[in-house]
């Protein structure tokens, strides 16, 4: 029996892809993404799915190793949004020339900048030539039963193309809605095992994918093309069976009250529900309405749209989505829509609404806006155009006061959590450069807490600009260029981002940034997981520690020591690494100040790692911050040093360290670990601590002194 | 309707009142309290300021999170339920 829940989205596309069967889930849960990829890491964790799931250290990889075990020959699946699917892009590409039949969830976000994490369609669109078939679902049960479809329609030997499940972020993906999560042997009988023919990488079946002669990629093109058009009579075959079987039907699109009707809405996505209840209020009203939405957007149903446009008058096309200098100007589904009437004899009138960027509502009078002013340019004879629901309400908003902090640069009422380990890190770190200083960090805990949400108001009184989590050693570094050339070498320029847009996504740029030499300050705050998209591992979580992508159990738990991100720096024999705690305040000033003077001699990149603990993430009181930071130094599982200039110096000699069981107890998030696994971790610091204060050197970092 | 800028910039300096999140707030007995500054120096949001008297918690924006009274080495600051 299939059974009822009320569930998000999220958890509705999760079970899509767990009822699907991958083998092979690799998704980079962060910039930003959403709850999909926890709620399959704890359908694993509880052996409700046999599959792998590559905690990956951003989306490029993410894509990467779908591409990769999809190769092997097994069924994979993927979930990201917004910026995470732009940095992922050069793989997406990639996968439609392979034909490999990857299945991704979208949740559709806007991409920066401006920045906003909200719904749009701006993500995908900008994906829209990437060979992958795009279908757009209305509400959570369509996200659930269209993920098993997917693949149903990906795989067959007619398309063999990857496939993206798109759904409006937050709209759909975030709230609950009542779902049917069919039984996993109905889908089982529905969607067979996955058995690629065409393209394998096994030592058994042995084929390699050859550069091909250049003349010959235009034929390979034109089969893909090909493939995607024959995927628009394999959806709706796959629709019609899932209906039969499951009592739901799909197709391309989806018409509601179009008898008859003198004027259409085009819509996509969930605000369709809203312009349902619009219809019927303007039929209610006299006007004959009717309302088509898109389901297939790739490929685009062009007989569908002709067939329900031809004896209409007017259409209201509305974009949650702008493309850019397109002819014509307007959205993505107008310009195409456009194009596809091109041939029919008698033509609607179109009007083009952008509408609902960033998640700006759409209401039922939007709608009803919409149909009024579609129906009054058909009445004057005006010609096409594109308006935009775009009206701003600028607030009038009061400072709280803020006449005792004249000289601070990091200014009360930041929105970080109560206790916060990074807040009290940039608040010494800025404190202590002072006012000649641009900074520039990513969308983690600081980026989202330091400036205000309501209206364009900073909370620190210093330049900043918030950029992409991959790339604040590359921006850091242009600045400090063209400050430099513009006479301002005195000004510091620092980088400040978290554990995860440092050790993992971040890695690339800060390494090669380091190697150049160039002179900037880069400040990790090290908080051990993505703690502001909601504790999901990084490559700084330490062994044993729970997240909502390493839940506690044998098969998801977070096996392996954390990256040591200061040695790795050191390595790259930069003039200044440092690491740093939040419960040593004078030492952090310290070596903030000794970081400038590096930097303001230009000899090279200075490296802060500050250890700064996060009571939401790992589970203790708001009280304990500075406590916990603390006995992390003095039971040794965090060790002050620094490198300068090649010597290490170790700022804290901990004669007598604390057994790490009293650093680990105090914190929720090592709840569970066996005596043997402490006694894993206690070797493993007492290990580093043997191998700081012996003779024995690091072999690649000869220079360094114990 | 008012114009906006090209870009999403902003200069003017503008916050929010945090303390409205606590449930409990630290209170400074100031005879026991021997100014050594830590709770100014741990406060995370930096709303515990020197005053010549002493330390003055800034109720605008605590949070109340507790640090400070957890750090203070002379225990010179409880954390007591807010009331309504």
């Amino acid at each position: 029996m299939p059974k009822k829940d009320l569930i998000s989205g999220n958890l509705a596309a999760a079970h899509g892809a767990r009822l699907s069967r991958p083998r092979v889930i690799a998704a980079y849960p962060i910039s930003p993404s959403t709850t999909i990829v926890e709620h399959l890491a704890s359908f694993i964790n509880r052996g409700e799915l046999e599959a792998e799931y590559i905690p990956v250290e951003s989306e490029h990889s993410a894509m990467g190793a779908c591409i990769g075990a999809s190769l092997s020959g097994v069924r994979v699946f993927t979930a990201t949004a917004s910026q995470g699917l732009a940095y992922m892009h050069e793989f997406v590409y990639h996968a439609h020339g392979y034909h490999l039949p990857i299945v991704m969830a979208i949740a559709n976000r806007t991409l920066s900048t401006p920045w906003a994490t909200t719904c749009d369609y701006s993500d995908t669109m900008a994906e829209n030539t990437s060979g992958w078939l795009q279908l757009f679902a209305e509400n959570a049960q369509e996200v659930l039963d269209t993920i098993i479809q997917a693949y149903k329609i990906a795989e067959d030997k007619r398309v063999l193309l990857p496939t993206m499940v798109c759904m409006d972020g937050f709209l759909v993906s975030h709230t609950a809605e009542n779902v049917e999560i069919p039984d996993q042997e109905v889908v089982d009988n529905f969607l067979p095992a996955y058995s690629p023919e065409h393209f394998i990488l096994d030592p058994d079946n042995r084929m390699a994918a050859i550069v091909p002669p250049r003349p010959w990629v235009i034929s390979f093109e034109h089969q893909t093309d090909d493939c995607m058009n024959n995927a628009k009579d394999v959806i709706k075959e796959v629709g019609s069976e899932y209906g039969k079987i499951f009592g739901r039907e799909y197709g391309l699109i989806d018409k509601y009250r179009c008898d008859n009707a003198e004027l259409l809405l085009m819509t996509m996505g969930s605000m369709t529900g809203t312009a349902r209840v619009a219809v019927d209020e303007l039929r209610r009203e006299g006007l004959q309405a009717g309302l088509v939405r898109l389901r297939s957007y790739r490929p685009f149903p062009d007989e569908e749209l002709r067939e329900a446009c031809k004896d209409v008058r007017a259409v209201a096309v509305v974009d949650r989505d702008v493309t850019h200098g397109i002819g014509g100007r307007g959205g993505a589904f107008f310009t195409e829509l456009k194009s596809c009437l091109y041939n029919l004899d008698s033509k609607p009138h179109l009007t083009n609404f952008i509408a609902g960027l960033a998640g700006r509502e759409i209401t039922i009078e939007n709608f009803k806006f919409m149909a009024s002013k579609t129906l009054e340019s058909v009445k004057k004879g005006l010609g096409e155009s594109v308006e935009w629901l775009d009206e701003v309400q600028i607030p009038v908003t009061k400072s709280a006061p803020l006449e005792k902090y004249a000289d601070r640069i990091v200014l009360p009422g930041v929105r970080a959590c109560a206790g916060c380990g990074m807040l009290l890190t940039a608040r010494h770190v800025f404190q202590t450069l002072g006012k000649d200083t641009v900074f520039t960090f990513i969308p983690g805990c600081a980026g989202v807490t330091m400036q205000s949400a309501l209206a364009l108001k900073p909370l620190v009184r210093l330049p900043f600009a918030e950029v992409v989590f991959a790339g604040t050693a590359a921006v850091a570094t242009g600045l400090r260029e063209g400050l430099k050339i513009r006479g301002k070498s005195h000004v510091n320029v620092v980088g400040l981002a978290g554990d995860g847009g440092t050790v993992d996504i971040g890695l690339q740029a800060l390494s090669a940034a380091a190697e150049r030499g160039e002179s900037i300050i880069y400040i990790c705050y090290d908080n051990e997981a993505y703690m502001n998209t909601g504790i999901q591992k990084s490559g700084s979580t330490p062994f044993g520690a729970w997240t909502t992508t390493t839940p506690r159990g044998a098969r998801r738990k977070k096996k392996t020591f954390k990256k040591d991100m200061a040695a790795l720096m050191a390595m790259h024999r930069i003039p200044y690494v440092a690491t740093a705690s939040i419960a040593y305040i004078p030492d952090l000033e310290k070596k903030v100040r000794k970081a400038a003077r590096i930097v303001a001699e230009d000899k090279g990149l200075a490296y802060l790692h500050v250890h700064a603990p996060c009571p939401t993430g790992w589970r203790f009181p708001t009280s304990e911050t500075v406590n916990v930071a603390r006995l992390a130094v003095r039971s040794g599982m965090w060790i002050l040093y620094e490198v300068e200039e090649g010597k290490m110096k170790l700022n804290l000699k901990q004669e007598k360290r604390t057994p790490v069981r009293e650093y680990l107890k105090v914190q929720g998030r090592f709840d569970g670990l066996s005596d043997q696994e402490i006694q894993e971790i206690q070797q493993e610091v007492d290990q580093n601590w043997s191998s700081l204060s012996s003779d024995q050197k690091p072999s690649s970092t000869q220079t360094i002194e114990p | 309707m008012k114009k906006l800028p090209l870009v999403p910039i902003g200069t003017e300096i503008e916050s929010a009142e945090t303390g409205s999140w606590r449930t409990f707030k630290p209170v400074v007995k100031k005879e026991t309290c021997n100014k050594c500054g830590l709770c100014v120096m741990f406060c995370p949001d930096g709303v515990i300021l020197k005053t010549k008297d002493g330390i003055e918690i800034d109720y605008v924006f605590c949070k109340g999170c507790g640090i400070c009274a957890r750090e203070c080495p002379s225990k010179a600051l409880e954390m007591i339920l807010e009331e309504e």
